[in-house]
């Protein structure tokens, strides 16, 4: 028998992913513009192919997928808008079987990996990101086809705002923070590019990358964020991000426990006798 | 899960109907005997009784208990007293209506309320506040709206016998009927957002007074409680009903009740002609399923709500999306003093907590509340919950 409460508010990991969708729909488009057709195949193969091994594995455990399979959906979706937009069809399957395979190890576990960025990650040796072309705001043909457009990124970026779905301290700091540890690199370093944008305005809003605390997510957003600046001012900017996203959702206990030591100090958590 | 409100949770207020109940059977009224002797029962099984018969004195913090019926007394257990109706509701001598409360002196009339368990230790003095406010999502304000004269008369006596520093009425704001009684009995209510767990007795105080007060610093009433001081003075009567409210899902109106105290659920609900999976005692935020359909009802008000069996939900892991700590009344961070707790093994914050179940209802990945998890761990081991959790 549940206990209480008998009463929730809708919201659910469901509808959150839902929400995260709608956001990435703009970027989606972006994708589409800069790979065209062959975008909205890996699109599909990439989405399709992580929420069937997911529901696979889930079906060999004895399980089914909470809502129907969503997430794993979602994982796909995010994995191929880390490709560049010319990558071949086998990597959107390759990296979303890899993506559905760390999902699972992520579940086994309790460590949390984000699966898109780490199936990115592991497929970079063969697969290496282009450097960005050109701005920011439209046309970066040469990174991930999720940074083509950061128009669209911010479209969705202020969709989830809107929402309440952002993290008002955690995604400012690491974008503050990478951008100004980048500029002792030279001017000709574009501030933006590189999956800068995309990691920061659609990775980590995603649930469960991140501490909770504003403290800890201020101290997170600056580190990770000033390691992903240093990382791109070295050469390595698409693994610089993606580690450093990994690295938040892993050790987003430990920043949570220093945001917690100094909110710890205005209640009295002294445990019951 | 079936009760499930849109974008927040449904504060709206139904309306109340008022139903008639043929007297129960039997009523079986709790004693605290097994933790204090002096407060335990002095009746035997066999021996009748009368209504308003004291069965138990208080001692310490605990009230006094009075029989709800008149009859007899069927058994007497080590925490129960069980009683045969024989509906004559045959009163006993020893009760004292009065006409008017001008024939009882302050000292009398706290002397009486005292006897009935109505005064709590070191009630005079104390800031005096009516929590007229809806406890919880589902509930309403029935009681008040149809007794305003007992709740506001007992009132007045309260103030008469205790004669408080202070004397507030705290009204949510969207009870415009109960500003309206309140302000025609003479008070001026003070309007608060009324939004759960406002009704709480700590947020309740913080929102009145702007500042935490120490425990026992203010006095703190319900409508109910106040209905049996009108009661005790001008019906003679102790407290020996209950003000039962039944919610019902999908139901848009409340029914209320009014029984003898002890009187089984079972007995309101097949009047009621409900017959649903699940009874829960209390409302759907804080509400625990009934441990049988035959347990009495205690207190001088209680909710029962009757719905669906819940679609098991499986918590997904913590999401850290920090809404449990963006609704916590309290100020705590429920998700970290749950993996506090978890690790630890003890109920850190429990002290604070107050079981509110705001964080669990607002929870995206449906966890539980954090010191019932501790709780439950402490006591069958960290395995008890999947490490998935």
């Amino acid at each position: 028998m549940a206990s209480a409460p008998y009463l929730r508010r809708s919201d659910s990991v469901f509808t959150l992913d839902l929400d995260l969708l709608f956001a990435l729909a703009p970027a989606m488009a972006g994708a589409v513009c800069a790979g065209g057709w062959h975008a909205y195949a890996l699109l599909f193969l990439g989405a399709g192919v992580c929420a069937l091994l997911s529901q696979t594995a889930a079906r060999l455990r004895g399980e089914l997928l909470p809502d129907y399979g969503f997430d794993a959906l979602l994982t796909g979706l995010l994995f191929v808008l880390t490709l560049p937009a010319g990558a071949p069809l086998w990597s959107a399957a390759a990296g979303a079987a890899l993506a559905a395979a760390v999902g699972e190890l992520s579940r086994r576990t309790g460590l949390y990996l984000l699966p898109a960025a780490a199936a990115r990650l592991l497929l970079l040796p063969v697969l290496p990101a282009a450097p960005p072309a050109s701005s920011f705001l439209w046309g970066a043909a040469g990174g991930a086809m999720g940074d083509f457009a950061g128009i669209f990124l911010l479209l969705g970026a202020a969709y989830l705002a809107a929402r309440r779905l952002s993290r008002k301290i955690l995604q400012p700091a690491f974008l503050l923070s990478a951008v100004l540890a980048q500029l002792p690199f030279g001017s000709g370093l574009s501030p933006m590019g590189g999956l800068l944008p995309f990691a920061a305005l659609c990775l980590l809003p995603v649930p469960g990358v991140g501490p909770m605390t504003p403290l800890g997510q201020l101290l997170a957003g600056v580190l990770f964020g000033a390691l992903a600046g240093l990382s791109r001012g070295v050469g390595f900017a698409e693994p610089g991000v993606l580690l450093c996203v990994l690295g938040m959702g892993l050790l987003r206990s430990r920043f949570d426990g220093v945001g917690f030591f100094f909110a710890v100090r205005r209640m009295d958590i002294s445990a019951q006798p | 899960m079936s009760c499930r409100a849109r974008g927040a949770l449904d504060f709206s207020i139904p309306p109340a109907e008022w139903l008639p109940l043929p007297p129960p059977p039997e009523v079986c009224l709790t004693h605290h005997g097994a933790d204090r002797p002096d407060a335990g029962p002095t009746v035997r099984a066999g021996d009748a009784v009368l209504l308003g018969q004291l069965l138990a004195p208080g001692a310490g913090p605990y009230a006094p208990v009075f029989s709800s019926v008149s009859g007899r007394v069927r058994a007497v257990s080590e925490q129960t007293i069980l009683l045969e109706n024989d509906r004559m509701n045959t009163r006993s001598p020893r009760l004292k209506a009065h006409a008017t409360a001008d024939e009882l002196a302050p000292d009398e009339l706290r002397a009486l309320l005292g006897s009935f368990g109505l005064l709590p230790p070191g009630a005079a003095d104390r800031p005096l506040v009516l929590n007229a406010l809806v406890p919880e999502p589902g509930l309403d304000d029935g009681f008040l709206l149809r007794e305003p004269e007992r709740v506001f008369g007992g009132l007045r006596l309260y103030l008469r016998a205790c004669r408080p520093a202070e004397a507030l009425v705290a009204v949510g704001r969207r009870q415009q009927e109960v500003r309206r009684l309140a302000v025609r009995c003479g008070f001026s209510p003070r309007v608060l957002s009324g939004r759960y767990p406002q009704a709480r007795e700590p947020v309740l105080l913080q929102a009145l007074f702007g500042r935490r007060l120490p425990p026992g610093g203010c006095a703190v009433l319900s409508p109910e409680a106040l209905g049996a001081v009108w009661d005790a003075v001008y019906d003679g009567l102790p407290p020996v009903f209950c003000e039962v409210t039944l919610h019902i899902q999908d139901r848009p109106s409340n029914l209320h009740f009014r029984v003898p105290a002890g009187t089984p659920a079972e007995h309101i609900l097949r009047a009621a002609r409900e017959a649903w999976p699940v009874t829960l005692a209390g409302g759907l935020l804080t509400g625990r399923p009934l441990a049988a359909r035959g347990e009495p009802v205690a207190g001088l008000s209680l909710c029962l709500s009757c719905l669906e069996l819940p679609e098991p939900r499986r918590p997904a892991r913590c999401l850290s999306c920090g809404r449990c700590a963006a609704v916590c009344p309290a100020g705590l961070w429920p998700a970290l003093l749950r993996s506090l707790s978890r690790r630890r093994q003890q109920s850190f914050g429990a002290p604070r907590c107050l079981r509110c179940n705001l964080c669990a209802a607002v929870c995206p990945a449906g966890l539980p509340v954090w010191y019932q998890t501790a709780k439950k761990e402490a006591l069958h081991g960290v395995g008890a919950v999947s490490p998935s959790e």
